[in-house]
């Protein structure tokens, strides 16, 4: 499993903040965000509400015989000529792909963006079988070379500067420097077409796994999800076990609701639908297709009543683009594959709250995140419990002061930037503060009483968001 | 190692837990589907939306109409080699004696005899300037050529070349995801065969991932055609 670094939040949060050209890069979010509000707007707002409603109750439906749908998603998938693969753990799933790449002989892996397959760290492990593992969406590629992790569920690397890429690939690929985006793409084609060509196996991840007919989704732009798909003589996808959807139909439904909230397009360019290997009867294709179904901590969340919601979340980023923290701090202060919001939930939620203890912290509860989530996520309930068990759970679990008042620091300063203010208060009007909604925040739990007690913040948040901060400024110091 | 039955097993302890703690699944009825658009409803829905995904949008009133755009956009993208699919409406045109008669050489990606084999095909395909292939159905709404291939029809034609032209009847236009989805259960419920593999092209390869600044092409085709033949 990747390692997980999520016990340094503080100082990589604190870097993050210093430095200029992360912030400038944070900035650019900007577009995510309108063009989430601009193609819900083109759609319908009542329509999107009614799709979001559907999207939950397949969900709900869905976990609650998570068993059944898993079952027959797998019997499926064996039916139309692929494998199935049940990994209890990310080891369990590293040693199978392992096993199936070393069966093949395979000497070149071409990877599509897959947050599961990062989960696993897969890449080091085939690298160290001497196998080379090619990350081939051009943001990941770049994180690759770079030796980073993704900074962003849907932009892996949105902190990179053309200028940083230029040099990275001036240094690794031994290109010219070069100033134009297009040519720097360009430069990725180039290199990227030749191992899509002599790769023997490729790994994809999957969007959703449908179980009526066995079929796994892939949702990409670029078109390396299509090429890892075709063109090696092997194909293993990766996925998280709640990806699972009950019926063919079901993808009309959560298509919209995810492509909209990551990037606001109608639709990404391309959507694959896979259904084993290829057909007996077809020109091209792999002639072996590997479905890997990974647990990893999750069934943990399914357990528990209070996280399970979580695991309702297609991976859009809009929390993360909503975000006043991850818009800071960005993303590699979360320490593991999943950052904001979502991050903040699910890592502590995998790896084990001792881990990640001050990831429930990293967020102002301000309720921006519930508000865009396309699965309508109660994602600020989820943090305050996770709050709770890194308080009152063992004494080495239980957390500093000093990240809370990192985390306000960030805040401010998020606020301060007159630039950062106007995006935040287009994404969080003062109408969508849950705690103002709520009028009080007499809900917190007791551990935490003392914190809402000690803090103006929250309560604050029952005026509008301008005249707060006004006033807040005043009163700084404390 | 975790067998099917173990891990399932693991996720029924899981779940007696009891259910989730949540907003309960509201009472309403789902949104209801709008009455079936007319075919020029369709089609004027078409135009707008591959505008927007960024196709390059032809209306061709008939077979020769379409073949006469179809070797004009080869030959204005310099085509040496024209890689294409098997399909029935590419066959109806008489594409490779046009392609041919302009000075352009159609390869069809398809075994068979005298064909290419498979690694042929596929440096064929990576050196070809322009992919030309019919569709299965065509989206209204989001611009979404459906191409599901099989016999005669590679996966390559449409991904490999930096140019794809899709060639479309105008009765394959439907209205929504929804309807090529049901339209593909129906098939399958007549199918001997389940495998199957099934593209959605909704216009050029697209990234920005340096600095959310838009590039087309970076790894499938950069430049798309849809040609519809209305008769
Ligand atoms: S929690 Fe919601 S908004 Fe965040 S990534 Fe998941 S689905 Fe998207």
């Amino acid at each position: 499993m990747t390692d997980v670094l999520s016990a340094h939040f503080k100082e990589q949060a604190a870097e993050a903040i210093g430095n200029a050209t992360i912030q400038e890069s944070l900035d650019r979010l900007v577009n995510f965000r309108q063009g989430r509000v601009d193609a819900i707007a083109e759609y319908g707002q009542e329509r999107w509400d009614a799709l979001s409603q559907s999207a939950r109750e397949i969900k709900r439906e869905t976990l609650e015989h998570l068993d059944y749908y898993l079952d027959e998603l797998s019997r499926n998938v064996e039916r139309a000529g692929g494998h199935v693969f049940f990994a209890r753990d990310a080891a369990e799933a590293n040693e199978y792909v392992a096993k199936v790449a070393a069966d093949n002989g395979v000497k070149t892996v071409t990877k599509s963006k897959s947050m599961v397959s990062e989960e696993m760290g897969i890449a080091d492990v085939l690298e160290s079988m001497g196998i080379e593992p090619v990350e081939t969406d051009l943001g990941e590629y770049i994180i690759q070379l770079a030796r980073e992790a993704p900074y962003h569920i849907i932009a892996p690397a949105l902190h990179k500067s053309k200028e940083e890429v230029s040099e990275l690939f001036e240094r690794i690929l031994g290109t010219p420097a070069e100033s134009d985006i297009t040519a720097l793409a360009g430069v990725a084609r180039k290199v990227l077409r030749e191992k899509f060509l002599e790769a023997d196996m490729g790994m994809t991840g999957a969007n959703f796994g449908v179980s009526e007919t066995g079929t796994i989704v892939m949702v990409t732009n670029e078109g390396n999800g299509r090429m890892c798909s075709s063109l090696p003589r092997v194909h293993v996808a990766t996925m998280g076990m709640e990806r699972v959807i009950p019926r063919l139909r079901d993808v009309a439904t959560y298509l919209p609701l995810l492509t909209r909230s990551a990037t606001g397009q109608r639709i990404s360019s391309y959507v694959s639908f896979v259904t084993g290997p290829r057909r007996s009867d077809e020109e091209d294709g792999p002639q072996e297709f590997h479905l890997v179904i990974l647990d990893n901590g999750r069934s943990r969340m399914l357990a528990d009543p209070e996280l399970r919601e979580a695991l309702y979340c297609i991976r859009c980023g809009a929390c993360l683009n909503a975000c006043p923290v991850y818009g800071k701090v960005g993303g590699h202060a979360y320490g593991w594959v999943y950052p904001g919001p979502i991050g903040a939930v699910v890592t502590p939620s995998l790896v084990g709250v001792p881990k990640a203890k001050d990831l429930p912290f990293a967020s102002t509860l301000c309720g921006a995140c519930r508000d865009v989530c396309p699965l309508k996520i109660d994602i600020p309930r989820m943090l305050l419990k996770l709050r709770s068990d890194a308080v009152e759970g063992p004494a080495e679990t239980r957390v500093p002061r000093r990240v809370e008042s990192l985390m306000m620091r960030a805040w401010r300063r998020t606020v301060a930037g007159p630039r950062l203010f106007s995006l935040a208060g287009k994404v969080t009007s003062a109408a969508q503060w849950p705690l103002s909604r709520r009028g009080s925040l007499r809900w917190l739990p007791p551990p935490l009483s003392g914190w809402t007690r000690t803090r103006d913040f929250p309560r604050a948040a029952m005026r509008p968001f301008r005249a707060r901060w006004r006033k807040d400024e005043g009163n700084r110091g404390g | 190692m975790a067998d099917r039955e173990e891990f399932l097993a693991h996720i029924r302890s899981a779940l007696a837990s009891g259910p989730c703690i949540g907003a309960p699944p509201s009472a309403s009825p789902p949104a209801a589907t709008p009455s079936p658009p007319s075919r020029d409803d369709l089609l004027a829905q078409l135009e707008r939306s591959a505008g927007l995904q960024s196709w390059h949008f032809v209306r061709a009133a008939n077979a020769d109409e379409a073949t006469a755009r179809v070797v004009e956009i080869a030959k204005g993208h310099g085509a040496g080699t024209v890689v294409r699919t098997a399909h029935d409406v590419l066959q109806r045109m008489g594409i490779d004696a046009a392609l041919a008669g302009a000075g352009m050489e159609s390869v069809v990606l398809a075994d068979g005899p005298g064909g290419l084999d498979a690694e042929q095909r596929q440096a064929t395909a990576a050196g070809a300037a322009v992919g030309v292939t019919g569709v299965d159905a065509v989206i209204a709404e989001t611009a979404s050529v459906a191409l599901a291939p099989r016999k005669g029809m590679s996966r390559q034609a449409s991904l490999l070349p930096p140019v794809h032209v899709a060639v479309a009847m105008a009765d394959q236009v439907v209205g929504t995801l929804d309807d090529v989805l049901a339209l593909r259960l129906v098939e399958l419920a007549e199918a001997e065969e389940i495998t199957w593999y099934m593209n959605l092209v909704s216009g050029p390869s697209r990234t920005a991932d340096i600095e959310q600044t838009l590039v087309v092409g970076v790894h499938g085709p950069g430049v798309v055609y849809l040609v519809v033949i209305e008769e």
